[in-house]
Parts: structure tokens; sequence; C-alpha cells
């Protein structure tokens, strides 16, 4: 049997070698689908890792990125053994940076995590307007919306989105999660979002929970 | 009636009295002290903590938070004595043929007798040679009274490229100055010249007194464009530096502050919106428009700045977006060594600006660098001021630190971090992706003549840290260290810089060996190791060299007051300079990660 609590510090260690040969053995043993969920799990609880490790800077950008990519692919090797009934989708997620504001690498590495960890991610892209989020949400009914921004005057741009969310009564019906270096639980609050980080892994934690 | 409280600054010896809910920042620029408010006065930087006493209580507050309530004694820190601030002032113009912007042209008594029925303005123009356009009626009524008079030895006209700007009485032609400024979003340098000899009277310096509207640019345009009456605010606040600046330098060679006819100024896209008292806002956001790019002529008396109200107040064209006038400036000092050979300029600052060319095309951009190498986002980051670390050296076992003043250390300015991080990626303290490492596992790969800096590795607030001063060497007792968060801000930073480079000279289509030299321009590019700089991969190396040529603004700003070769080559140069947009290239993200690592 896969040991699972080295697993999980395979990930947090970024350690890919060692996590896909473990991968690969479990595989070559034909486990049953609930096996193959726990060590899904396994793998999900090692981004919490990362995410810590990147809130006291002992992991960067990089590691981000290529913590998402070893996330894409344990779950590719473990498609085959999860079993139809046991869907990787867990949600969908509306995403874009703000209007006014064009900067989108924390975006982009928070869009490639959620996708690791099973989301379906609409990525609406930069200087997205009120407006666009909003019939997004109209279109694809998500369960959460993403909004990025690193420029202070962004900010004005999230609350703007809010409320236009909050007038075409769409508010209710998904949950808000802002990111980027600005941002705060503080704003958050006052603006009527649900969540604020500065960590993309965190962000994911916080999707995941939502949905669960 | 409202209670008023009284402040005192023991130091300074300034007491000023206040209202109730003033806060200690506050009180700090109503005494003429502005703090330098690095987030603005959000309580999140920690940049303004200064000691205050009341009722004979001491104790350290956050000077953008504290509200003052009763008496109170503030203790203002050392740092904030700006005199003592180094600001680079040294640049290397070379006097061209002087033609100053402002020039007077004296008529003696015998050619002023207007002939009969004439007009006497008509002969004036017509005993000068020159065409003046549209005199301005109050010179005119001025004309009228003198142009008759006996007692005078004739009259001076002063003129600003084909416009009369005064009339003058006897000979005033020796009395002929005029200031070139380098605007920064924190240091101001005005060049004071004598326009009829072309010698430099002096150089004066001040801080720019919107610090206390915060550190960096997109701040202050925030400040202007949220405050109500913000542009206006932040308008005064730099008028009164420069007013500041004219007056010391009135004051010390002892002019008439109305022989002062012109100013010219060299400044950030930002400095000149706020200069003019521009709402800024869609600068600070996207599609980051200016109002004006164009150069613009305003009367001193417009702008209420204290030399001859009739003087002429010119901004030098911007370029694009971010890219400023101080980057027109730069090319503007560069002319005489025009060339066909290939350079990069890099303008280290909160904003780089960055332009790579020779003389028949320059392509330019700029990159949001941040502030990390002006000391803010770091723990113990301070600017270029006493008490600042400047160099740092790990050699046999031993930290060397050279402190600006000589004092005890107080904090760490943007080349000591430089070296820092240098030296520790040398001793393997840093690997190559940044992370410092712990010291059980530095132990285990180190150096045995290193080993010593593994008890320097210690965790505070859960964050992994490298101290540079035992407790006991630096100021009040404090551990000064670079911390694992510290590193992060230098590795956004100077991969924002060198990426701007690298896709600006992919843009070129020419590649690395055939540039000449880079050239750093600005005040840091002064200061650094540049070969410490090099190896944290800040600015690049291309095989080629690498030379500072100081404060290029200011020099730029210089030679348009004196030459005017320079002033005509503003349109042609204007016309070969292409602008490049960074956040628009494909590759930025993946190349913007990757420079985020150390090239080890
Ligand atoms: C890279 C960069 C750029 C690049 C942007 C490229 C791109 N495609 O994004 C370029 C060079 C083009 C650029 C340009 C500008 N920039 Co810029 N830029 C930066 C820089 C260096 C790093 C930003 C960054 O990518 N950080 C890394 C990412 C990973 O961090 P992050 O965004 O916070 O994301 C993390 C979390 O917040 C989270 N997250 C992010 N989004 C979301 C969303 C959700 C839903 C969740 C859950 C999580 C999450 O996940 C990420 C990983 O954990 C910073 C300075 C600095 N040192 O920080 C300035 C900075 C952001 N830029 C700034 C400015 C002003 C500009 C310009 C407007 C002006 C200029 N100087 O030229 C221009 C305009 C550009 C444009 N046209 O938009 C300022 C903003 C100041 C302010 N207070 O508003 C900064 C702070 C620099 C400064 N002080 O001058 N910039
Ligand atoms: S904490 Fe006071 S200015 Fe930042």
């Amino acid at each position: 049997m896969i040991d699972l609590e080295a697993l999980t510090a395979a990930v947090g260690d970024l350690n890919e070698d060692e996590l896909l040969r473990m991968l690969n053995e479990f595989v070559a043993t034909n486990p049953s689908p609930e096996e193959a969920q726990a060590v899904v799990t396994a793998c999900q609880r090692g981004m919490a890792i990362v995410g810590d490790l990147f809130e006291n800077g002992e992991y960067f950008v990089g590691d981000l990125i290529f913590a998402g990519e070893l996330l894409t692919q344990s779950i590719d090797i473990l498609k085959p053994v999860i079993g139809s009934s046991n869907s990787t989708t867990i949600g969908k997620i509306v995403l874009g940076t703000v209007e006014g504001d064009l900067h989108d690498i924390g975006k982009n590495i928070f869009r490639s995590m959620a996708e690791a960890a099973g989301f379906i991610v609409y990525d609406l892209g930069i200087d997205v307007k009120p407006q666009a989020f909003v019939e997004k949400v109209q279109e694809v009914q998500p369960d959460i919306v993403g909004m990025s921004g690193v420029l202070t005057l962004a900010l004005e741009s999230m609350k703007n989105t809010v409320e236009a969310l909050k007038k075409a009564e769409l508010k209710k019906d998904v949950k808000i999660i802002i990111g980027g270096n600005p941002v705060t639980s503080d704003f958050a609050q006052m603006i009527g979002a649900d969540a604020a980080t500065n960590n993309a892994a965190e962000g994911v934690k916080i999707c995941q929970n939502w949905v669960n | 009636m409202p209670k008023k409280i009284n402040v005192f600054f023991p130091a300074e010896n300034i007491h000023i009295q206040v209202q109730t809910g003033v806060t200690v920042s506050e009180a700090c620029t109503l005494a003429g002290k502005p703090l330098n408010l690095v987030c603005g006065g959000k309580g999140k930087c920690g940049k303004c903590k200064l000691e205050i006493e009341i009722n004979g209580l001491h104790k350290e507050v956050l000077a953008c938070q504290e509200i003052i309530t009763r008496d109170i004694n503030i203790f203002l820190p050392l740092e904030e004595e700006w005199n003592s601030t180094q600001i680079l002032t040294a640049n290397n113009t070379n006097l061209r043929k002087l033609k100053p912007l402002v020039q007077k042209i004296f008529l003696p008594k015998t050619v002023l007798q207007t002939p009969p029925y004439q007009g006497d303005w008509e002969h004036i123009q017509k005993q000068a040679a020159i065409n003046l356009p549209n005199p301005p009626l109050s010179q005119l009524q001025k004309l009228s009274t003198i142009c008759h008079r006996d007692d005078l030895t004739g009259i001076t006209l002063v003129t600003a490229q084909n416009t009369l700007l005064a009339i003058e009485e006897n000979d005033t032609t020796q009395d002929n100055y005029g200031l070139a400024i380098d605007l920064g979003t924190t240091s101001i340098v005005a060049y004071c010249y004598n326009l009829h000899t072309g010698e430099k009277v002096g150089t004066y310096t001040a801080l720019n007194s919107q610090v206390s509207e915060g550190a960096d640019v997109i701040t202050r345009i925030s400040a202007a464009a949220e405050k109500p009456e913000g542009s206006k605010l932040l308008q005064a606040k730099v008028v009164q530096t420069i007013n500041g600046l004219i007056e010391k330098a009135v004051h010390q060679n002892n002019l008439n502050p109305n022989t002062i006819y012109s100013l010219v100024l060299a400044g950030n896209s930002a400095m000149q919106n706020l200069f003019f008292g521009f709402y800024p806002k869609f600068l600070g956001r996207a599609p980051y428009t200016n109002t004006i790019l164009s150069g613009l002529q305003v009367k001193a008396a417009e702008l209420g700045i204290n030399i001859n109200p009739q003087g002429i107040v010119t901004f030098l064209p911007l370029i694009a977006g971010f890219v400023g006038a101080d980057t027109t400036a730069v090319l503007l000092s560069l002319l005489e060594k025009d060339t066909a050979n290939y350079r990069l300029i890099i303008d280290l600052g909160t904003n780089g600006e960055i332009l790579l060319g020779n003389k028949h095309r320059w392509l330019t951009t700029s990159t949001a660098a941040g502030p990390a190498l002006e000391g803010a986002n770091i723990t113990f980051g301070m600017r270029a001021a006493d008490g600042a670390i400047a160099k740092v050296k790990l050699t046999q076992g031993k930290i060397e630190l050279t402190v600006i003043g000589g004092g005890k250390p107080k904090g760490i300015c943007g080349s000591g971090l430089v070296d820092a991080v240098a030296e520790m990626l040398k001793v393997g303290l840093i690997n190559a992706s940044g992370a410092l490492l712990t010291a059980e596992k530095y132990l285990a790969v180190c150096r045995p003549e290193y080993r010593q800096f593994a008890n320097n590795l210690q965790k505070i607030n859960n964050t992994n840290v490298f101290l540079l001063t035992p407790e006991e060497q630096g100021n009040n007792g404090n551990k000064i260290y670079i911390s694992q968060k510290d590193i992060r801000a230098l590795q956004l930073a100077k991969s924002a810089i060198f990426t701007g480079c690298q896709l600006l000279l992919k843009a070129s289509g020419l590649k690395e060996n055939e540039l000449t030299e880079i050239l750093l321009a600005g005040a840091f590019g002064n200061y650094i190791d540049i070969h410490n700089a090099q190896l944290i991969g800040l600015i690049p190396s291309w095989g080629i060299p690498v030379h500072s040529i100081g404060n290029a603004a200011g020099a730029g700003a210089i030679s348009f007051l004196l030459s005017q070769e320079v002033r005509d080559q503003i349109s042609p140069i204007l016309e070969k300079i292409t602008h490049l947009d960074l956040a628009a290239q494909a590759d930025f993200q993946k190349e913007f990660i990757k420079n985020t690592n150390f090239p080890i």
C-alpha cells in the first residue's frame, strides 16, 4: 500500500522523481477508485504545504508554477484508476484581472493551480470590465468568481465589479475571491467579497473548501 | 473653540500649535519637516516610526497613525535630516556653444530715437534686428514710460525663442540666471547657471515634499486622484520645494530673484502631471495616458514659481506612458557622444526606464521594478542616508559593513542590499532559486572557511533570515538582517529590469555582441557595485563594458537651458524613439519568472 504521508511530503518538497515513481507504482497495483481518491487527496494536501512555504518566502513564483504542473501531471497518471464515478471536476471559476490593470502573472499562476486541483476555469484575461464578469457569470453559472489586481487603483475596479454582480442579482449565487499583492481581508469585507489572499495556493485551498 | 495643542520638536527647536485629531505625521508636515510616508500613511510599512514624549513618557509610534490629543514632544529620526541624504549631482556636461534659452539684448539710448510718427516697438525691433510678435501688454506699458527717458543708459530686451518676456531699464545683460531641475520622485536637484557667462553658480538639493503623500508615483497618483483637491495639494507641495531651492540659490549668491528668467525641468511622467496640477488618474491605470506629452512652456507667475513673474518654466517632453521627460533628458545629455554604435541605457529607479539604440533610432520601455531598491518593502530598508549600510562584504568568516556617516547601522539601502544578496549567493547561503538555506542545510554544503556564517542564519517570525549585525552592533541594539522575503522582493525588482532589457534587445533584432556598452543613469547607478549587480542579474553582462553616467537627466536639462543646438534636436530625437509596451509582449511572463532566479 502506498505511503500517503510520504506522498504528501513529496508534493510539498516538489520532489518530482519521487512523486512520479510512487504514483506509477501505485497505478500498477490496480487500485480501487476509493484508494485512488485517497491518493488524490494526499497530493492536494501536499499543495497546502507548498502554500505555507510560499507564505514564508521559502518557495517563490517559479516553485508555485512547478507545483501546479506537478499536480496536473499526477492527476493525469491517476486518471485511469480514479474511475468514472469520481469525476475530477470539482467546480467552476470565472477569473480575470480587473478593469484598468494589465498585470496577469499572479492570475495565471492561480489559474493553473486551480485547474490542477480540478476546477474548470473560465479566464477572461486582463483589463476585464465589470459587465464582462457579469455576462460570463450569467452564461456559465460558476461556483466562484476570482478577481486579480496588483495596482492600488485596481482595488476600486474590484469594488465596482462586486457591485455590478450584486446589481445583476448574481452575488448570492457565487463566492467571490480576490487576489493580488495589495488586497487584504479587511478590504474584501468592505467591498463584499468573501475572501482575499496574496497566495495562489491558499486561494485554491479556500476555493476547495467552498465547493466541498 | 477647539483646543490648541502644543507640539514641540526639541532637536530642531520648533514649536507649533495644532488642533486635536491631527496625526503626528501631519504635525511634522505643518512644521516644515515632512516625513517620507512610504506606504502613503496607511500604517502598513512601519517606515514612519519615531519617538514621542507625552507627560514625560517616551514611546515609539507610527507617525501616520498616532493622533495627537495633548501636548507632545516629537523626536524626528536622524535620517529625516534631508541635507545629509546623498544625492548625485556630479555629471559631465561639456559646455556647448553658449546660446541660452533666455537672451538679453541691450539697446543703448542712442538707438532708441524713434523717428517721428513711428511706433517705438517697431523701431526697437528694427534696431535689434529681431522679430518678436505679440509682446505682453504689461511690458509695452512699461516701454511707454521708459523708452524716452533721458536718465537711462538704454533698455534691455529679455527674450526667449522669439518671444518678448520683459523689458528692463538700463543694461542688465549681465544679470541673467536660469535653473535646470531634475524633478525626482524622491529628491529634487536644482542647478543654477549664470546664462551670461554659462558658468554654474551652484547646485541645490531637497527632498520632494510630496513624499508626505507616499513614496512611489502610484501612491502619489492615487493621492492626487482620490483626495478632494488632491491635484492642487500635490502641485502646491512640489512648487513649495522648488521655491525653497530657488530661495537657497538666491540667498547663497546674493541674487535678485527677478534676474532669474528661466526654469527647465526634467522628470518622470507622474512628476510632470503633478507639477502642472493635472488629474492623473488614467496614468495610474490602463490606458496609462498623459494629458500632454509635448514640452510645455508656462509663465512662472501662473505656477507660483518665485522667479521673475515674466519668466518661463519649461517641462521637457514626455515620450509615452511612464517613459517621461527624464528619459528625454538622458538622450539630450548624450547628444555630443551620439554615435552609430548601439548602446543600452538603464535608469535604475522605482520605474526603470530603459533605452536601446544608436543615433538613428531608439527603442524605449519602462519596467515597474518597484521601490525595493530604495528600501521600501525591505525589512530594514532605508534610503541612502546616515546610518544606512551601503556596502557589504563576506570574507573569511567575517561580515564587513560600510555604513554611511560611519556610525552604527540603522538599516540597509539599495546598494547594500544588492551587495548583501550577491555576497550571500557567492558563499552559498542562497541557492539559485533565491531560497535562503537553513543553518543545517548550509553546513552540509558550505566551504569550510565559510562555516561561521551558519550562526547568522536564524528563523524570526517564522521566516528565515541572515543576520548582518549581531545584536549589540545595530542602532538601539537592533539586529539588522536580510530576510527571505527581502530577497524575494529584490528578485521581483531585478527580474523586472533584466527582463525589460532582454525584451528590448529582442525587439531591436540585435545580438548582445552588437552593442558596445551599457550606461547606467541616475544616482543609484553610481553607488551600486556593478559587478554584484550583474552577479544577481539586475543588469545584463552581455560581455560589454558598463559605465555610470551620473545624473544624466539633470545634465540633459542643463544642456537644454544652455544650448540652442540641443533645443533644436528635441523634435528630431523624439521622432527616432519607439515605445515598447512590455505588457503586450507574449514572452514577458515566461522570461520574467525565469529571470527571478539567480544566474549561477
Ligand atoms: C511584473 C510587473 C510588471 C510587468 C507585468 C507583466 C504581466 N504580464 O503581468 C510589466 C513590466 C509589464 C509591468 C508594467 C507596469 N507596472 Co508593474 N510590476 C511588476 C512587478 C515587478 C511584479 C508583479 C508580479 O507579477 N508579481 C508576482 C505575482 C506572482 O504576484 P501577485 O500578482 O501578487 O500574485 C500572487 C498572489 O497575489 C496570488 N494572486 C494573484 N491574483 C490572484 C487572483 C486570485 C483569484 C487568487 C485567489 C490569487 C491571486 O497568486 C500569486 C501567487 O501567489 C511589480 C513590482 C513588484 N516588485 O512587485 C510591479 C508593479 C505591480 N507594477 C506597477 C506599475 C505601476 C506598473 C505600470 C502601471 C507602470 C509602469 N511602471 O510601467 C505598468 C503598466 C503595465 C501595464 N501596461 O499594465 C506597480 C503598482 C503600484 C501600485 N501601488 O499600484 C508595481 C507594484 C511596481 C511599482 N511600485 O512601481 N509591471
Ligand atoms: S506605516 Fe506609516 S507611512 Fe507606512
